[in-house]
């Protein structure tokens, strides 16, 4: 079984946005990138993974095992940073111990100890004391205290400075170096995942666009540039994305739709970024 | 079982900073001088079962000001378990304030030297227990309310179950006052009278918890 | 073993590490049967993404740099003299092209390149 995590179709209306049929693995001992747009469907995913959500179609797997059954205890499995926290806002860090202790029956005392001194977190501090970094810092400490086999993290570095959010990055790796620990990662800050992610899925307006791995997904795109007067001899099924300058005219389209333009355009390898805007950006 | 029991720790650790010594000590003061003044020590079991009224209300607060009803999800504890859980939280502090009641009813009537009578026992234990069944009955019309709504909404709307048996009893009263006066109730066994209250009750409780279960079951977070 | 990658280059990051440890194989800084540190390990050293590195280790197996043990890992192979004579004679004619190249912008001809090279080697013979 080579995948932690497997959703198939999974189907969500609410009033103002839905999921739509939305499948992805992610495959165990690697770190998968979970990017799109806000509001595009990750957290309302994630919530579903977690059973936070449960009313939805479709089948999500944890380890092969569908979690729709009454017995939640695959969850404990799994360690969360997500952006609002799940504690009591008058509990102290030592507070937070004592309930951890009790939540989780593999909770590790002493791990967490050395991680509040790693991320320097004052242990007499309410949690509503907390800064947003210093939040975030908690939920990993906390993630990475019970044994989790599973990290999953919603938007975790968003409140984070790059320093932290470097010394982050080393810490997922070394996570994952035993090939059994496995990371799903959503964020908007792409720099984190070009770096260190193995695979993308990519979700914009609840529809999954592409999922495999970061370099099939850069390699799937170009940016191509000329002059305005050559704008209209790309053949507008072509273009995903496009953008008119003053000066120029910026498109993205499918590597293989390349023999399609005239040769002497520039063509340049687009970033996860630029492959995001574009793709909002759709053609007009 | 064993995650009922994670979910009455964790709920007590949930209020424990609204435990503090000194709301328990303007309680404890308060409840002795009315007991006290008014002379009528039975008025300290009503001020503690209402402290335990709202303090059993008090994990649904804190599960609106911050998340730990996905907290206990996370920890893999299923919707059925936080539900008992509670309801048993619940019974807990009612119980806790029926005895801290008692202890210091006893410490009153040795103040006002009052000495209870050995009948006396038998009409009290029934006012103690009646004391306990309408409190514990509060939260059990509170709280699949707070399943559904939070505690915020959930406080008001239990304002309208509490309305409605207070204008029941009113009709009733009203319409069947002098009826039941004739009725002679010291006449009636008590027997049947303690079972007609227990069957009302229990099926008070069951109902509750089971509109709990099936309300918070639905619940997304 | 020195490994520097440039996140600005426009030579895959894959490639890049695949070339500097096949310089390190080639320079001998690697030694013959070496164990490598494992993809994973390689992968939170260079901060890069474990596919990255797999990649490159895939690379240089097939090009018969590397070979991986079944649950051992991966090990420098046994010196392949006639690949490394195969590798340094692309690497002298890349150096000769761009030399080419260049004596071709200066109208260089090919007899005085000939001498030029005569020239060198003689230099170098006194030199010894």
């Amino acid at each position: 079984m080579n995948n932690r995590i497997e959703i198939k179709k999974l189907t969500k209306h609410y009033e103002t946005f839905f999921l739509d049929d939305v499948s992805f693995k992610v495959p165990k001992g690697y770190i998968t990138g979970f990017i799109g747009p806000n509001g595009s469907g990750k957290t309302t995913t994630i919530k579903s993974i977690l059973s936070l959500i449960h009313q939805y179609k479709g089948t999500i797997l944890y380890n092969g095992q569908d979690i729709c059954g009454e017995n939640k205890s695959y969850v404990e499995d799994i360690g969360i940073v997500m952006d609002s926290t799940f504690l009591a806002k008058d509990w102290t860090i030592k507070n937070v111990e004592r309930a951890m202790s009790v939540g989780y029956s593999n909770w590790d005392q002493h791990q967490f100890e050395d991680y509040l001194k790693v991320f320097e977190i004052d242990q007499t501090l309410k949690v509503k004391e907390l800064s947003r970094g210093m939040n975030t810092k908690l939920m990993l400490a906390i993630a990475f205290s019970h044994q989790a086999k599973t990290l999953i993290l919603d938007e975790p570095t968003s409140g984070l400075d790059p320093i932290i959010r470097d010394e982050f990055r080393e810490i997922l790796q070394a996570y994952v170096e035993d090939e059994e620990h496995t990371v799903l990662f959503s964020t908007h800050i792409t720099q984190d995942l070009e770096a260190i992610a193995d695979y993308i899925v990519f979700i914009q307006g609840g529809k999954i666009y592409f999922t495999g791995s970061v370099d099939d997904f850069l390699n799937r795109y170009v940016i191509v540039k000329a002059g305005l007067d050559e704008a209209d001899t790309i053949e507008a099924s072509a273009i995903i994305g496009s953008r008119q300058y003053h000066t120029r005219f910026e498109a993205m389209i499918l590597r293989e739709d390349l023999p399609k333009i005239s040769d002497h355009w520039i063509v340049e390898k687009p970033t996860i970024d630029q492959i995001m805007v574009f793709h909002k950006r759709g053609n007009n | 079982m064993k995650n009922i029991k994670k979910i009455i720790i964790l709920d007590f650790l949930a209020i424990q900073s609204y435990l503090t010594f000194k709301n328990f000590a303007i309680y404890f003061v308060f409840a002795m001088l009315y007991g006290l003044i008014s002379k009528t020590p039975i008025t300290v079991l009503y001020t503690l079962s209402f402290a335990a009224v709202l303090y059993s209300s008090y994990p649904y607060f804190v599960g609106d000001e911050s998340g730990i009803d996905a907290l206990y999800k996370i920890f893999g504890i299923q919707a059925k378990s936080v539900v008992f859980g509670r309801y048993i939280f619940m019974y807990l502090m009612n119980l806790c304030a029926i005895l801290m009641g008692i202890i210091m009813f006893l410490m009153i009537n040795l103040a006002l030297k009052q000495p209870v009578q050995l009948e006396g026992w038998i009409s009290l234990s029934a006012g103690f227990l009646s004391i306990f069944l309408v409190s514990t009955g509060i939260s059990l019309l509170q709280f699949p309310l707070f399943f559904k709504f939070g505690y915020a909404k959930g406080k008001i709307l239990t304002i309208m179950p509490m309305m409605l048996v207070v204008i029941l009893t009113a009709i009733v009263m009203g319409y069947f006052g002098d009826y039941l006066k004739k009725m002679n109730l010291e006449a009636i066994d008590p027997i049947s009278i303690i079972s007609f209250v227990g069957v009302v009750y229990l099926i008070v409780l069951v109902v509750s918890i089971r509109s709990s279960i099936f309300f918070y079951l639905k619940k997304e977070l | 073993m020195k490994i520097l990658i440039s996140n600005h280059s426009s030579i895959p990051l894959y490639e890049q590490i695949k070339n500097a440890m096949r310089e390190a194989i080639l320079s001998g800084d690697l030694k013959e049967d070496e164990k490598l540190p494992s993809i994973r390990a390689m992968a939170k050293e260079l901060k890069v993404a474990i596919l990255t590195v797999k990649k490159a280790y895939d690379a240089l197996e097939a090009e018969g740099y590397l070979v991986s043990r079944q649950g051992l890992g991966s090990f420098v192979a046994p010196k392949n003299l006639e690949l490394e004579r195969e590798e340094r004679q692309k690497e002298l004619e890349a150096h000769l092209i761009k030399a080419v190249s260049i004596a071709r912008q200066f109208d260089v001809s090919k007899t005085e390149m000939f001498e030029l090279l005569d020239y060198i080697y003689e230099s170098e013979n006194n030199e010894q």
